[in-house]
Parts: C-alpha cells; structure tokens; sequence
C-alpha cells in the first residue's frame, strides 16, 4: 500500500484515494451504517459487537468509492493490531485479475482462512479475517454458487466483502447471506466539492464555477473520471514557467471528449430527415465519438423535443417512445460488444422507419 | 507491428513502406491534430504524475504515432531502441500454452493481448500484472542508453520512476480479460502507466474507461490527408514536386479517412505508374475489394449457387484474419451505395441483428452467411414487388 512519500509519483486518482471511511465523499448513509457496526453510537474505539460484523456486499456504478470504501473499512477495523502481525495477515483481497476459477478460488481462501492469527482478548483487535473479493462482476455463476459453502464453512474466522457494480450480477443465494450497501453515483454538488478541494492541495487556485459545472456533468457521477479530468485539466493549464493558468471551460469539454452539442444536433437531424444518411453516418463516425455516448445524449435531445426538431418533423410520443426502444436496443447491442458502425446506421434506418411509417 | 529507427541512411529503410519511413518522430513535425499533439505535449511536461491513458479513434487516425510520440517526450530517444520478441508462457488451471508477440525497449512494453484470442483473460493476468508489479531497471537501461545513443545530451534518457505498458485493440479483449485490468490498473499505478488503444471505446468496459484519461483521435480532415500526402510524395519522389492531383484524390476517396492506406495507396499508384503500365504487377487485391464482390454478387443473383460463391469469398476473407465486423460492415456499405433507400433502411436493420449475433456466438460464418442470404431474400422481394 502507498507510502506518503510515493505520492509524488502516483496519479491523483491514488493520491487522493480516501483512507479512512470519513474522508469517503458523500456515500453518506453507507458510511453512517459502516461506523455503526465498527463504533457503535459512538466514539472512536471499536464496540464488543463487532465481532458479529456480517459479510457485507458494495454495489455501484465504477469510480463511486466502493474499492475506497473496502479498503478503508480493513484499515480501520485492524488499526490497533500489534506490530508482530501487518495487514496481509489479516485481509486478502481477490480481484479479476487473480485467477479466480472454482478450484483457485477455494484454495486460497482455505489457506489465507487457516493460517493462524494472533489470540487477542482485546476487543480493540477483531478476532477475524476479511477475504475482499472485488470486481465479482467477473466471477461465473458456477464458481459463485461453489463460493456459498466456502463462505458457510469459513465464516466463522472470516468475513467477506463482495464488491460488484451490477447487483444482478451476484447469485441470489450469495447475496442473501450479506448485508447490502448500495453506492449511489455522486451528485455533482459533492463531485465539485472533491475537486476544490484536490485543485486547492494541489495549488491550483480556485476553480471558475463554469469550468467544475463542466467538469462535474462530464463526469457523470463518477468521481474517479473527475479527478481524471481534473488533472488533465491542469496540465493542460499549466504555462510553460509554471505558473497556472485559469481552468477555461472548453478546456474541460476538449479534455472530457464530450460529443459537442453540434455533433450531437447534427445526428439528430440525420435521423429525422430525409436526405442520403450513409454518407453522413460515416461523417460522424470519423469524429471517432463513443457511440454510446451519442446516443445517450440523442436521447436527451428526443425527449426535450416538443415538437419543433431542427429539421421541422412533427412527432407525435407515439413515435416518440418506438425511437427510444430502438435506442435501447442499440445500446445494449453496444454494450454486448457489437459494432459502432453497423449499429449506428441500423438506428438511424430504424427512426426513420418510424417516421415514415405513419407519414 | 514496427520497429523504426530515426536514421535516414540506415539499412533497415530498404524494404520499408512510405508509411513507415514517413513516420513523424516529434510532435512539431506532426500536422495533423495540431491541437491533440499539444496537449499530449502539456501532458508530458509533468510525466510524474501521468493518469492511464486511452487512445480511441476510427483505424488509420493515427493513435499509435501519437502514443510513440509521447513515449519519446516521456524518455526520451532510448525508446526506439526497441525489439521484437516472441514468448510463450504457460499459466491457468489446467496449463495452456500461449504464444505472443512483445515490442520493448528498456521503458516500455507493448503487446496484443487479444493475439490470444480467448485465452487473453490468461495473459492479462499473468503476463501484464507481472510486468506492471515489476519496477523498471533504470541503472542498467540507463547505462543502454549511453551506449548506444552516443554523447548527445539529446538521448540521455530521463528518468521515471515506472514503465509505461501499451496495450494494442483493446476493444477487441474479452470482457473478462478487461476486467482482469482493473484492479491491476489500481494496484500498480506506481511502477507503471497503461496506455490502452482502441479503434472503438463503446467495446471498452464502463470501468476501465473511468479509469483511463480518453484521448479521441479523430480521423484527419481531407485538407489534412492532403498536406501529407504531399508532403509525403516530395521527400519520397521529389523535393519539388507536387503529386498529380488526380493521384491525390485517388488515395483521398479510397482511404475514408484513413491515413495508413492513403499513403499505402499513394504509395502503389505511384510505383505502378512508374513501372509503365504494360507488365506491371497489380498490388494484391485487398479484403475491401472482396467485400466489394460479395456486395456484388448478392446484388447481381440471388439463388443458392450465388450464396455458394459468397461463402467462398468470406472464406477467403476470415482465413485472412480480417474480422467479422469488419467485414459486415463493409459488405453493407457497398450493399448502400447500390440499392434503393427503401431497401436500404432494411438491410441496416438485418445487419445489425446479424452482427449483434456473430459477436455473441462463435462461428462467425454462419452469422455472415445468414446476412447475406437475408439481403438476397430482402433484394428478391423488392424487385418482385417493385
Ligand atoms: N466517494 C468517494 N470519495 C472520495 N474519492 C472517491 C470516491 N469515489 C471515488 N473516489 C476516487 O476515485 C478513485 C476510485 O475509487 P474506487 O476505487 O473506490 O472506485 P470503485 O467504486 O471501486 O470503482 P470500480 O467499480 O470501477 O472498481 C479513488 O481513488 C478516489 O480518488
Ligand atoms: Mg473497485
């Protein structure tokens, strides 16, 4: 784990990693719950009744604290261990890039889980073991389903922590046997008070609202691509002497790859209109803009619209939500890992279908 | 994949296209992207603290140049003394064997995982975590350099504290090999940096997009293509010379924005003109113009002999290693410019469900060849229609 004097090497999202669950921004009722189990109602030692600590299970959107949040709970549960054991002793975090087949998987715990550590009739020092498995995202039904009876047998001398971003992916029965805390995508009020905070740290003078107003819709509620953007930003603002410039707004739109609004006004307008949009498709395909991300923001500019589009069609909501399926589809297409072209062109076919069908 | 040396005179250059040995060695001496190679600039001017990199953009817009660029800002000249190898290792449960290819020099590594093909998962987690956990042999790499770089202060290599691991088509991974990044990415951001490279950042998971600074490299405009075309013709052909224009459109419709063909196809035109035209050998036909003759032969006959013929031509095509959505989507775009708009709308919708099958399933042909059997279907019920 870093050193303070590494810092200087790492990128900000490491440097300003949380590491301890108050510095956690905002996952506010999370946390609340956390501090519960570890201090009870109050004050800064661990309570008798932590011992009876669950397995616990994060879920959330990437870059909203969840790995923050893991590593931050370990650190504070075994603060007060003696010199003689370290932290490996007590915590094995399992992520997808360990092999995590079946076999793997039950014999690493088994052995992290048998290796004896120190008696303590302190209450200040837990007396068990936490097996992080992260990104169990990744983790097959299969091998799942074998993890249940690892984790009955274990659980007496171990708790787990499972972390995922998409809570269907984890199997019922697993997800039963922990209690769940869900991380919500960071609103842009708290994103923005993170990055004032990093940019004061860090010397760059305060942030024009304009420019974190920016910083947090590119983001998206994801604090870690903050912080990403941030940094860019202030490279990128850095005159050659050293000294900071002002953060500009279209700065943060350039570093972010935002699809512009004009880009985005232009597909709409081949998706409505008539003329040749081949020839166009590929226009805008060689902007090289995440397809998703375009349609996403067609979307938004589908539902705004009431009736007076750029290119004067008249839709009625009818048309309105079969547009809006078609959309659906192509995303999900895209995320199972379909083509950017082939999809694009099919969604525009498919709107004007629509259109003409009931003109 | 590349290895090319600064030096004009070098013997390597004898067999070297014109892309390669035009390659821009700094970011000046680029003209396309003029702000993009400025903010890469700014980028590595404070190199300490460098975020994970993802280079995304259409084939052809020149994200390799651009990472080679900025490695070069990073450590200087020492970076192109680099070698290709090829390694084998054998991991996972139960041990397989996988073959691949390495380009390193003493600061950074580049590979494709996805040479593998479904073992990648594998690779990433016990090649690239291996790499990513070891720190760089500075002393040594350092000593490298002084030796081969000769005196100049210029290839004195600076000095960072990690390497950087470029990872080439990472839209074409599994998902569980990108997921096997993650943490990896998190874990090690202190001896090394990934650079990650994607023609398409939709197929780059939600997770490792957050975790990587996105640089979009979109494709160079005409006036672009143009000015290194020329630029390209006069250091190759002659200093005072601008290519013919027609030579110029030429490689400008054929490329659709790409640059690599569009000085390969200058480049051919100009070696075939020189030969005269009489006995002069036709370069290759290449996978655009099968898919051009597939396009065709769906247009021209629809019956199960034509579908045969087609089947062979895909062959040709896969046995080649061109990809399936490469290939479905150029047959749809010839199948656009030669059909009604009406019919046209159709095929769009069919091809997307038949290339949204051929990515989940596995045998690509079937998937191709049902798309082409329901253009000729889609076709035959027009005309009869019509
Ligand atoms: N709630 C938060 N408070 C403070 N910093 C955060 C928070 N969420 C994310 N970050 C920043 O983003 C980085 C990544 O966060 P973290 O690793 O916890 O994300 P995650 O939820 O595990 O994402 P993923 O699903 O992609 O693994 C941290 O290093 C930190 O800089
Ligand atoms: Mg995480």
């Amino acid at each position: 784990m870093a050193r303070g004097d590494d810092h200087a090497t790492q990128p900000w999202v490491e440097k300003y990693r949380p590491r301890r669950l108050d510095d956690v921004t905002q996952q506010h009722e999370t946390i609340r719950a956390l501090k519960q189990l570890l201090y009870g109602s109050g004050g800064s030692s661990l309570t008798e009744k932590v011992a009876s600590l669950p397995h616990l299970l994060f879920y959330g959107p990437p870059g909203t604290g969840k790995t923050t949040t893991a590593l931050a709970l370990c650190r504070e549960l075994f603060q007060n261990i003696t010199n003689r054991e370290t932290l490996q002793n007590r915590v094995l975090e399992l992520n997808a890039s360990d092999e995590r087949g079946i076999r793997v998987v039950r014999e690493k715990i088994k052995r992290f889980a048998q290796s004896s550590i120190e008696e303590s009739v302190d209450a200040q020092v837990p007396g068990f073991k936490i097996v992080i498995l992260d990104e169990a995202d990744a983790i097959t039904a299969d091998a799942q389903t074998a993890l249940r009876r690892t984790i009955e047998v274990h659980s007496r001398t171990t708790r787990f922590v499972l972390i995922c971003n998409y809570l269907s992916r984890v199997i019922p029965p697993l997800a039963s046997r922990c209690a769940k805390f869900r991380f919500k995508a960071l609103e842009d009020g708290a994103v923005i008070a993170r990055l004032e905070h990093i940019a004061r740290t860090e010397g760059m003078g305060p942030l024009p609202p304009e420019a974190s107003r920016l910083l947090a819709k590119a983001a998206a509620g994801d604090l870690r691509r903050a912080v990403n953007l941030l940094q860019s930003c202030a490279d990128w603002a850095r005159s050659a002497d050293g000294s900071q410039r002002v953060l500009e707004p279209e700065m943060v739109s350039e570093a972010a790859c935002m699809v512009p609004a004009s880009v985005v006004e232009r597909f709409y307008d081949i998706c409505v209109s008539r003329n040749e949009p081949v020839t166009a498709c590929f226009e805008v395909l060689r902007g090289g803009y995440p397809v998703d991300e375009l349609l996403r923001q067609t979307l938004e500019l589908l539902l705004l619209d009431s009736g007076t589009p750029p290119a004067q069609v008249q839709m009625n909501d009818l048309q309105r939500s079969a547009i809006a399926l078609h959309m659906a589809c192509a995303e999900k297409y895209l995320c199972d890992g379909a083509t950017e072209a082939v999809q694009l062109l099919a969604f525009v076919a498919n709107c004007r279908s629509v259109l003409q069908a009931s003109s | 994949m590349e290895n090319v040396d600064v030096d004009e005179h070098h013997a390597e250059y004898a067999g070297l296209l014109w892309v390669d040995r035009c390659r821009p060695t700094t970011f000046e001496a680029c003209v396309v992207h003029k702000e993009l190679n400025e903010r890469l600039r700014r980028l590595s001017e404070s190199p300490a603290h460098l975020p994970h990199l993802l280079f995304y953009g259409p084939a052809g817009s020149g994200k390799r140049t651009r990472v080679r660029l900025l490695l070069r800002e990073l450590y200087g000249i020492a970076v192109d003394h680099s070698h290709v190898e090829h390694r084998l290792v054998r991991v996972g449960d139960p041990p397989r064997s996988l073959e691949y290819t390495t380009v390193s020099s003493a600061y950074h590594i580049e590979l494709n995982p996805s040479d593998v093909g479904y073992s990648d998962r594998l690779l990433v987690q016990a090649v690239i975590k291996e790499i990513a956990g070891s720190r760089p042999l500075l002393s040594s790499a350092e000593q490298d350099a002084m030796v081969e770089g000769g005196t100049s202060t210029e290839t004195a290599s600076k000095r960072l504290p990690y390497k950087v691991v470029v990872l080439h088509d990472v839209d074409r991974l599994t998902r569980e090999a990108q997921q096997a990044l993650r943490r990896t990415m998190e874990k090690y951001a202190q001896t090394c940096r990934l650079v990650l490279i994607a023609d398409s950042a939709t197929r780059v998971l939600e997770p490792l997009r957050s975790r990587c600074l996105g640089i979009r490299v979109r494709a160079p405009s005409e006036t672009e293509l143009r000015t290194v075309l020329r630029q390209v013709w006069q250091r190759m052909v002659h200093s005072a010379e601008s290519p013919p224009e027609a030579l110029l459109d030429h490689a400008i419709r054929a490329s659709d924005g790409n640059l690599r063909s569009a000085l390969l196809s200058l480049e051919a035109s100009y070696w075939t003109s020189k030969a005269g035209r009489k006995g002069s050998a036709l370069p290759e036909p290449d996978w655009r113009s099968i898919c051009d003759e597939i396009a065709d032969q769906i247009r021209k006959e629809q019956t199960p002999p034509s579908l045969l013929r087609v089947r062979a031509l895909y062959y040709d095509l896969l046995t080649h290693c061109i990809p399936v959505d490469i290939i479905l989507s150029m047959v749809l775009r010839r199948l656009l410019e030669r059909v009604p708009v009406a019919l046209g709308q159709q095929l769009c919708f069919w091809a997307a469900e038949y290339e949204y099958r051929a990515c989940m399933g596995s045998k690509a042909i079937l998937h191709l060849e049902a798309f082409a059997a329901k253009c000729m279907a889609l076709i035959r019920m027009a005309q009869t229609a019509g």
